[in-house]
């Protein structure tokens, strides 16, 4: 008698031979076997090596990598940003399938709250600056909620274009809206506390810290993302990205999971807004076009909708490459239309595509399944030797 | 009251320009059940061809060349692009469209450069008239007409023709109208073409003085936008509901244009949508839901 | 005649419906295709209209001629040109269209000339479609639609129909009415490909009929030599209880074979 989970492995084993002659190889195929080869602790063990070089990054400049006539530091900040911000959206667009054109609404939400209770400019009351983000957080999923009441119930088509809308508001408004300041804007918006020397460490002027504190979040809400991703809520999500009919009717509660998903977001991408305002300072309504939210899309969508770790890689380029490239910084658009078109011809999944951890026990099925091909191939090869 | 009646008339006018761009918005979204966010691309590179062409052939000609190559336009996007992703999901295709639109409006941008804002319309951009009483501008009343002509020229193809019935056919059921021997990619081209075409004329009327503004074509594409509200307010399904849609935009706009602020009008614009799409959540004339069964 | 030649078709990448299947449909006359859920009835007709790969699936070996003419390699609209139309299970009428419109889209292929006559011939082949000509098609009864089906695909001038399943879903008098249908289309040269899961009625207006098992050719020779013999009576005209019981129980073990080929952890996004 063959357990269940035997069971599943021998199908899919046989499935997966059937697949393999069809399947292309991808680029990434080599790095991703090597990667699902390793132990859990060596896994570990490479992810903080490469956390330990990504914090030193500032520090080294290496030479290919530097970004002559641009602060380094204060690049890879962008970068980062812009990973965070990938990050978040991804939850919405990847994990959900929920395609949202307004995402800069919640960064330029999250970039007011900095403003609002840090910034000399503003006449309200003055909190210190490590508390907004967390208010950013707040405030903005309690935005993304108001937002997703009404119009996640709608079909994907409609939203697309009411997240769009929503988008335009948010600028708009800080354009009528006096307490927003308009064109004029906050200036000496708050950062955190800390100095060196006698110096205060976190300045507009120097990324090193800013860098590190953006790593750090990012590490922590990715960290708090993946355990998400492989609960009930996270299954859901691919449940409803896959078919949200299907996932209804098997009593999933859509409605209530894709709201999840959009606040997450949302948070997430305010917190990115309340970081990147207290790094650069300064903010004003021209930051927050639709333009940049197409960026954000470009970013996820290049690195991979559906895989977190593809959506921060495509964010730190998108971000990267305009620094690196001079030449292309005033066609930046330009190109970015051009690889959004031509991914999406040739490579709608991305450059890393999306990974599905459906399974709990995804691993050992793998494990199980390579074992019977082995087994498979052994008799094989026993049977032409006798 | 008088006022208030050419706010109407303005609206209506503006709407009326809204309406087109949503009608082809619409014709395409049920063609290939994709979003064309590159549908403000088609009135630009439109307006674009039309302004290059005008001083050396004159407006009449211009305008019927910028009409082409914008159904062209169109063409090329579903036939070279679309096409080729078949197997790709809607929002893959959605996407696409955005990246099609980046490309058009940048490079558009970069040609007209910095030079003095363009307009197209010659024979009635500022230039007021008397109509039943009040002084109108021109250009809203000229618009009215000809997006009236054009519209009901096109549901009485939509109703009559060979052409309307393949494209209502394979919209509603795409095996069976292959069935019927209907040739898809022809129907999903001349819809691309079509909707092409009515942001080429549509954009005769925004790069105005009267209903674009001051940058006249530079601001076209922005204001095109309204059209992707209005085609959700009537209902992204509906090609009647998508012209009731247009004039709502455009009233909603001249209205609060003319009582609150010039800003707050485009806000308004959505706060409209956002309330239809409380009280019906597939718009005004939409279907509730497709599903396949 | 219509010839299909060890035909394999599969959806997907592993999903095999169809392996080896070979047929001919002489001009003029009723072939019958049974056999029960998930045999490839559907598919082999999908494979003939060039419809299979609109429900994901391909041909990957064989081919398929209408009067010596290939048509595996042909998308629908063209094949509907060669005259070879499908009626697609489930109606698939355009609900939102009134009766008309349906049996004019029916007729965009004929020459403008023909479409007047073709009308007529409809309507006198099912006067209800005349009575109800301005009514939305999606209001018509589930028998008065498969009418609309048939009609809409006749406008054409068909010189062969591919029925998937008429009856489906019929009161058994409608089924009845169905059987006289196809007895009069063919009666004016049509020939028919007529896939069934109501043997009964099939076996009665065809003249050859196959039988497929899970993708596979089974049976097949002159229908009423089939309808006599004791393979077609107890699996599919009702033979006594253990017999069918045990029919059953090898269906559903054919098929659960056939299920884990399906492959499950391949997410395409």
């Amino acid at each position: 008698m063959t357990s269940p989970i035997e069971d599943v492995a021998a199908s899919q084993a046989h499935a997966d031979e059937q697949a393999e002659e069809t399947r292309k190889p991808t680029r990434f195929a080599g790095l991703q076997r090597w990667w699902n080869g390793l132990a859990r602790p060596q896994q570990w063990l490479v992810l903080g090596l490469v956390a330990v070089l990504l914090y030193a990054l500032p520090l080294l400049n290496p030479p290919l990598l530097t970004t002559p006539g641009y602060d380094f530091p204060i690049v890879l900040c962008d970068m980062a940003r812009f990973a965070l911000v990938a990050l978040g959206l991804n939850v919405v667009v990847g994990q959900a399938g929920l395609l949202d054109l307004g995402y800069i609404g919640f960064f330029a939400v999250g970039s007011y709250v900095a403003a609002l209770w840090t910034s000399t400019d503003s006449t309200m009351v003055k909190i210190p600056y490590l508390a907004t983000l967390p208010l950013a957080m707040i405030v903005t999923g309690f935005v993304g909620v108001v937002l997703g009441l009404p119009t996640l119930r709608l079909r994907g088509d409609y939203l697309a274009i009411v997240t769009l809308g929503f988008g335009e508001i948010i600028r708009l408004l800080a354009t009528i809206i006096p307490a927003l300041k308009g064109n004029t804007g906050f200036q000496n918006i708050g950062s955190p506390p800390g100095a060196w020397n006698g110096k205060p460490v976190f300045t507009i002027t120097n990324g090193t810290p800013w860098f590190w504190l953006f790593l750090t979040v990012i590490i922590v809400v990715t960290l708090l993302l993946g355990n998400l991703e492989r609960s009930r809520v996270g299954r859901a999500w691919i449940a409803i990205r896959e078919d949200e009919d299907a996932a209804e009717v098997m009593g999933v509660p859509t409605f209530k999971f894709k709201l999840w998903a959009f606040t997450i977001g949302a948070a997430i991408g305010g917190l990115s807004g309340a970081l990147f305002a207290g790094q650069i300072g300064f903010v004003n309504n021209q930051k927050f076009d639709v333009a940049t939210s197409m960026l954000f899309i470009a970013a996820v969508v290049m690195g991979g909708a559906g895989n977190k770790f593809g959506a921060m890689i495509g964010g730190a380029i998108v971000a990267y490459l305009p620094y690196r490239f001079g030449f292309i910084a005033d066609k930046k658009y330009l190109i970015f239309g051009v690889v959004l078109v031509m991914l999406m011809i040739f490579r709608p999944q991305g450059l890393f595509g999306a990974r599905n951890h459906l399974l709990a026990y995804g691993r050992s099925i793998k494990r199980q399944a390579a074992r019977l091909r082995r087994d498979a191939r052994g008799d094989a090869a026993l049977k032409e030797g006798a | 009251m008088s006022t208030f009646l050419q706010v109407i008339v303005n609206g209506l006018g503006q709407g009326a320009v809204f309406a087109l761009l949503a009608l082809g918005f619409v014709i395409i979204y049920k063609a290939t059940e994709t979003i064309n966010f590159a549908h403000g691309s088609l009135v630009l590179i439109g307006g674009y061809v039309a302004f290059a062409v005008k001083p050396h052939l004159g407006w009449l000609v211009a305008a019927l060349v910028g009409v082409l190559v914008a159904a062209i336009a169109g063409l090329l996007i579903e036939r070279v692009l679309l096409a080729h992703s078949r197997n790709a999901s809607p929002d893959s295709l959605a996407i696409l469209t955005i990246g099609v639109d980046v490309i058009i409006l940048t490079e558009v941008t970069r040609r007209l450069g910095t030079a003095a804002a363009p307009f197209l319309g010659d024979p009635y951009d500022n230039k007021a008239m008397q109509l039943l009483g009040l002084t109108v501008s021109r250009t809203y009343v000229v618009a009215l007409v000809v997006a009236a002509i054009l519209i009901g020229l096109f549901f009485l193809a939509f109703r009559y023709t060979s052409w309307g019935l393949e494209m209502r056919a394979q919209s509603e059921n795409r095996e069976a109208s292959a069935l019927m021997g209907i040739r898809s990619w022809r129907v999903t081209a001349s819809a691309w073409a079509v909707g092409g075409a009515l942001a080429g004329i549509a954009v005769l009327f925004l790069a105005t003085n009267d209903i674009g503004g001051g940058s006249g074509l530079l601001s076209s594409h922005t204001v095109a936008f309204a059209a992707f509200p209005a085609a959700i307010i009537g209902g992204l399904t509906s090609p009647g509901g998508s012209v009731v849609g247009g004039l709502v935009v455009g009233l909603a706009n001249a209205i609060a244009a003319q009582y609150v602020s010039l800003d707050f009008a485009n806000v308004a614009v959505y706060l409209v949508m956002l309330v239809v799409l409380l009280a019906r959540p597939a718009g005004l004339f939409g279907k509730v839901e497709q599903l396949r069964v | 005649m219509l010839t299909v030649e060890q035909l394999s078709a599969r959806y997907g990448r592993s999903v095999s419906a169809l392996r080896d299947v070979s047929l001919t449909v002489p001009e003029g006359s009723v072939v019958a295709v049974l056999g029960s859920n998930g045999a490839g009835k559907s598919t082999l007709l999908r494979a003939i209209s060039g419809t299979l790969g609109l429900h994901g699936g391909s041909i990957t070996a064989g081919q398929i001629a209408w009067k010596g003419q290939r048509l595996d390699r042909l998308k629908p609209a063209s094949i509907v040109r060669h005259r070879v139309l499908q009626v697609p299970e489930g109606r698939q009428i355009f609900g939102r269209m009134s009766v008309e419109e349906n049996l004019r889209a029916g007729g965009l292929v004929a020459p403008a000339s023909a479409r007047a006559e073709a009308m007529e011939r409809v309507h006198t082949l099912f006067p209800i479609l005349k009575e109800r000509a301005g009514q939305p098609a999606g209001l018509l009864s589930g028998g008065e639609q498969q009418m609309l089906a048939i009609g809409r695909a006749l406008m054409s001038a068909p010189e062969i129909l591919l029925l998937d399943e008429p009856s489906l879903g019929l009161a058994p008098q409608m089924v009845a009415r169905i059987g006289s249908i196809v007895r009069d289309i063919n009666a004016t040269g049509t020939a028919v490909l007529l896939v069934e899961q109501n043997a009964t009625m099939a076996l009665r207006v065809a003249d050859l009929a196959v039988v497929l098992e899970v993708g596979e050719l089974a049976l097949q020779g002159d229908a009423a030599e089939l309808a006599a013999s004791d393979e077609v009576q107890r699996l599919y005209l009702g033979g006594h209880a253990e017999s069918e019981r045990q029919a059953e129980e090898e269906t559903t073990a054919a098929r659960r074979g056939a299920r884990a080929r399906r492959p499950l952890g391949v997410w395409t996004p």
